[in-house]
């Protein structure tokens, strides 16, 4: 089934990027430019009791040392404002940057970096998320009551922010149940692992500040530099070359402001790129470790009548974006499930590892793991298959969704079956395989975005917007969705993002958005500029604008194709006069109201506009001698809406489910007892390579949406990284005869398994 | 990470690299395809003051039919070997073991005889060699010698090799038709063992060499000797970590471990038809 009505492409940055071409922001270089070097802390939490940089600072080459004694008094981030740029008295954790240097080469600088004095005295270290909320744990922010927070945040202690679910009465009803089951799921914290290191260059012209920078977010990097460096927005541009995979990793706003800073003090343009050390252990967005309780009560006929849950996250030192992390990580152990009694308790615990922060579909891989492992638990608590359980308990079109929100129409039973269906069609299991089915969902995010158009007077048009290509191609679709409107070739259209000096705001590569948002702009603007073709075509033929056509480069009169002008040629006679340029904002989407359920600590994630469903089943075989998992196939079935390019859809729903493979199967970060990080490498880090990919079949279920996306279209590039982890863990659960307890289900977890032996408290952080 | 500074020389030929060896001792090393090197030096582990590139003596590249055993030059190219027609009739067990390292650009650049030279006991080929009962053919500047490859691997990253010496060439004994195994437990394609087990049958008596048990590269002795004894494959597997010093670390356990080389060994002597 499908309604596409782009024509399939291939992305137009793909020869750029394979060809060595393209260039990056590491690839810069400016005359005179410096090179920077960041002085972290060698412990996880510490009170720093000298600082002396009069040695660096005396080494030749060296321009620029700063401490948090050289930037304005400012604490920031989002939610609640517990971070200065440089440490400021205490360390929190290791990636924390302590002093910055600028010289005249790389290794000038890490020598200079390494040659500051700085004084530590350890702190006791908060290495777990059960540890941070108890009684009398030592607090990471001794004077956390201090920073301003947001309306509605509950904090106390290192709870940092605390939410809750609540619908009916999850007592009553669970002391009604058939059968009740309990589970606990431990999923340790993972990374996003870009491939390109980020890279930051800033030059300074007067007062005002130029910054290339491998951000997914520009306008959110310059909003950070304005505020930690208190400069007004005209006076600061982040312009991103070509980015080397963000995967949420780079969003937000990270080091912009201290190599701009660097910069300005050095009177010089100074570069930062990081090690892949740095890029693990530095960036506050490392994907949270968490702990999920569930207990869930079942009637007679196996239908979910109360659940309780408790969710503990790791947030790590800092705020990053992860207030409403609680929240979603609540929706998504909920699970798109109708449940009338329902409440789940969700606590951000401030810990001294490397803040967490929005990961592809955050909170999601992991809730999804350990609601769907329970939910093949419930399954076989209620004597039903997999998937005839999760028929009897999805949520579909008009029912209403845990938290009391009515759907429209949703594919959430079509994904369980075209998924079902394929993998069950693929042909008898081998010893020891076995099909293991998840469901996920996942949000569509709308929030308000712009565009500008312009057709040139040979025309060819640009689009100028703040989308940022991080990887996922959504930007390249934009041209397209403008060729349709304008009805001319997509090869006259240039697609100018990635500049704040030159788009609007747009919120860019984040949250799946990139389409949803900035492509209704899109439309928007070159409708804009139809209509005025329409006019202008209308004079030229005297005919009514409401009669005339654009398709195939011409503008004609409907009804009388012989009355009709190149598109090129009204582009010329409009140079000569009134110019073609508009600019394009969308309205956002109204989000779906909720009945008969209560928010504690609302944070804005327990309605959501436009869900997508999808259902991944994972075709596993298991040495249950070694605990060795090899996922052979996974059946993909993904409700996404209306989907606009088919390729680049495949290409997405691929990535996301070697990536949950991942996450299922290899990677996680490990701590030692100090709270440093042991596998801030890549090889250690154990990222899926191509040689270890299953066979990925996918299937659309394309119901063009209302109140979303451009045609009907939803978010497309986190949901196929939400259930792939789970899948793979009810497959193994089904070959090994338990549920592993533990996320990544490494080969010793899974033979620990097996054998009875699993620490089932999982280390907890 | 970036390495500390030294000098570069490349040498023309075998005897120049000998004597830059020679010259620099212990400071200097020989740097052929640099996989294994060069991460040591960007990791600060390894910090020579001179690299003796001898990347370009294409005359110590061959595979050759030297009667008895195989001739194989030390700057053979792994993936020359694992496509060798004579490997393939009279080494399988090195083929394979060598299509098992890393990935192929690794097995493009890197060399046979700087594996063996860098004695890293989680490397495949030594595990090969020590089953294989092969030997390598060392030179300096002043003589040749031959080293059993059960003396060669003396300790942590350390080999029987004088800092003046170099492998020239790797013999491997003919085992022509007789049953073989490679076992390789890693957590992702392409990637170090974290266990392995090379077993060669030799005239009806078995040779087992395991991959990351023991700070060397190993043969299994009590397997060996069990079978000798006239154990079943089941009972000799049981003691594939005796006498084992495995680490563990972020990858496996210790128990793990010893647990892996169990079930491998078994999985190998039952592969190469070893009773």
């Amino acid at each position: 089934m499908t309604v596409t009505e782009l024509p399939p492409f291939v992305r137009a940055d793909g020869p750029d990027k394979v060809s060595g071409s393209g260039r990056y922001t590491a690839d810069l270089t400016l005359t005179g430019m410096l090179h920077a070097a960041f002085r972290y802390p060698d412990v996880a939490h510490g009170r720093i009791t000298r600082i002396d940089t009069s040695a660096a600072e005396a080494m030749p080459g060296v321009l620029a040392v700063m401490t948090d004694a050289d930037v304005p008094d400012v604490h920031y981030t989002w939610a609640v404002a517990d971070r200065t740029l440089f440490a400021r008295d205490i360390v929190r954790f290791e990636g924390e940057v302590i002093a910055a240097v600028a010289a005249i080469s790389p290794e000038i600088a890490k020598a200079a970096a390494a040659a500051i004095e700085v004084d530590i005295e350890p702190l006791p270290v908060v290495n777990d998320i059960e540890e941070a909320l108890a009684e009398g744990a030592p607090l990471v922010h001794e004077d956390w009551a201090s920073h301003t927070a947001d309306d509605g945040i509950i904090r106390d202690g290192n709870l940092a922010i605390y939410s809750a679910l609540q619908r009916g009465d999850a007592d009553a009803a669970m002391a009604s149940a058939a059968t009740v089951v309990s589970s606990r799921y431990v999923a340790d914290a993972s990374h996003a692992a870009p491939i390109e290191p980020r890279a930051i260059v800033a030059q300074w012209e007067g007062e005002k500040v130029t910054i290339w920078t491998s951000t997914q977010v520009p306008y959110d990097a310059r909003d950070g530099v304005c505020e930690t460096l208190q400069l007004p927005a005209s006076q600061v541009r982040i312009i991103v070359p070509h980015l080397g995979g963000g995967f949420g990793g780079k969003c937000g706003f990270h080091f912009e402001a201290h190599i701009a800073a660097l910069a300005r003090k050095a009177k010089r343009p100074v570069k930062l790129v990081f090690s892949r050390w740095e890029e693990f252990v530095a960036p506050d967005r490392r994907r949270e470790g968490m702990i999920v309780e569930l207990t869930t009560g079942l009637d007679a006929d196996g239908r979910i009548v109360a659940r309780k849950g408790w969710v503990g996250i790791d947030n790590g030192a800092y705020m990053a974006d992860c207030a409403f992390f609680p929240q979603l990580a609540a929706m998504h152990v909920a699970g798109p499930y109708n449940i009338d009694h329902l409440s789940i308790d969700a606590k951000l615990a401030y810990t001294n590892h490397q803040p967490s922060g929005s990961v592809r579909a955050p909170t999601a891989p992991q809730g999804c793991w350990a609601l769907e492992s329970h939910t093949d638990e419930l399954a076989a608590a209620a004597g039903l298959s997999p998937v005839e359980f999760r028929r009897r308990n999805l949520v579909d079109t008009g029912t209403t969704g845990p938290m009391g929100q009515t759907f429209d129409e949703i594919g959430a039973l079509r994904v369980l079956e075209a998924a079902h269906a394929a993998a069950e069609g693929s042909g008898p299991l081998a010893e020891n395989e076995a099909l293991g089915l998840a469901v996920g969902w996942w949000p569509s995010f709308a929030v308000p975005a712009g565009a500008y158009a312009k057709m040139h007077g040979d025309g060819s048009v640009q689009l100028i917007t703040g989308a940022q290509e991080c990887g996922t191609g959504a930007v390249m679709t934009l041209r397209y969705l403008a060729a349709e409107e304008l009805g001319i070739d997509v090869e006259k259209i240039q697609l100018v993002y990635q500049d704040t000096g030159a788009a609007p705001f747009g919120p860019g590569a984040t949250g799946s958005q990139t389409l949803l948002n900035h492509g209704r702009a899109v439309e928007t603007a070159t409708r804009d500029i139809a209509e005025q073709l329409r006019e202008l075509a209308a004079e030229q033929l005297e005919a009514a604008p409401g009669d005339i056509v654009l398709a195939d480069g011409v503008a004609s009169v409907a009804g009388t194709p012989t009355a009709s002008i190149a598109i090129d040629e009204l582009a010329g006679i409009a140079a000569g006069g009134n110019l073609l340029i508009s600019s394009g904002t969308a309205d956002v989407p109204e989000y779906p109201t909720l009945e008969g359920s209560h928010c504690v600590g609302d944070q804005g994630m327990a309605a959501w506009l436009a869900p997508q469903f999808s259902c991944h089943v994972a075709k596993v075989r298991v040495d249950r001698d070694t605990g060795v998992t090899r996922v052979l196939d996974v059946f993909a079935a993904h409700d996404n809406g209306t989907i606009l390019n088919p390729i680049g859809a495949h290409g997405q729903v691929e990535g996301g489910i070697l990536m949950g493979v991942g996450q299922a199967l290899t990677e996680g970060t490990q701590y030692g007892d100090d709270g440093t990080q042991l596998n801030a490498g890549l090889l250690e880090y154990k990222l899926q390579t191509i040689a270890d990919a299953p066979n990925i079949h996918t299937t659309f279920i394309e119901i063009p949406t209302a109140n979303a996306g451009p045609k009907g279209s939803k978010g497309l590039a986190e949901a196929p990284n939400v259930a792939t982890a789970a899948a793979i863990a009810n497959g193994i659960a089904q070959v090994v005869g338990a549920h592993v307890t533990q996320l990544p289900m490494t080969a010793e977890r899974v033979w620990d398994t097996a054998n009875g032996t699993a620490d089932q408290n999982g280390a907890s952080a | 990470m970036i390495p500390v500074s030294f000098d570069y020389t490349r040498a023309d030929s075998a005897d120049a690299a000998l004597a830059a060896l020679a010259e620099h001792g212990d400071e200097a090393k020989l740097l052929a395809g640099g996989h294994s090197l060069l991460p040591m030096m960007k990791l600060r582990l390894a910090y020579p003051s001179v690299l003796v590139d001898i990347g370009r003596l294409d005359d110590l590249s061959y595979v050759r039919d030297s009667g008895d055993h195989l001739a194989i030059g030390a700057l053979t190219k792994h993936r020359a070997i694992e496509i060798d027609p004579l490997v393939a009739e009279h080494a399988p067990l090195l083929a394979t073991a060598t299509a098992n390292v890393g990935d192929p650009q690794v097995r493009h650049r890197g060399t046979i005889g700087g594996s063996i030279a860098h004695a890293d006991a989680a490397a495949d080929h030594p595990s090969a060699l020590l089953a294989l009962g092969g030997s390598v053919v060392v030179r300096s500047a002043t003589g040749e010698r031959v080293i059993d490859a059960g003396d060669l691997f003396t300790g942590f990253l350390e080999s029987a090799l004088e800092p003046t010496e170099m492998i020239t060439e790797i013999r491997i004994p003919k085992h022509t038709g007789a049953g073989w195994s490679f076992q390789k437990f890693n957590r992702r394609a392409q990637d170090w063992s974290i266990v392995g087990v090379s077993a060669q049958r030799v005239n009806g008596h078995a040779q087992v060499a395991l991959v990351n048990m023991h700070p060397t590269p190993v043969r299994a002795t009590a397997v060996e000797e069990a079978l000798a004894g006239g154990a079943s494959a089941a009972d000799a597997a049981a003691l594939a970590a005796e006498g084992m010093e495995p680490s563990s670390d972020l990858n496996a356990s210790v128990e793990y471990r010893q647990h892996l080389a169990r079930v491998l060994v078994g999985r190998a002597l039952t592969e190469a038809g070893i009773a």
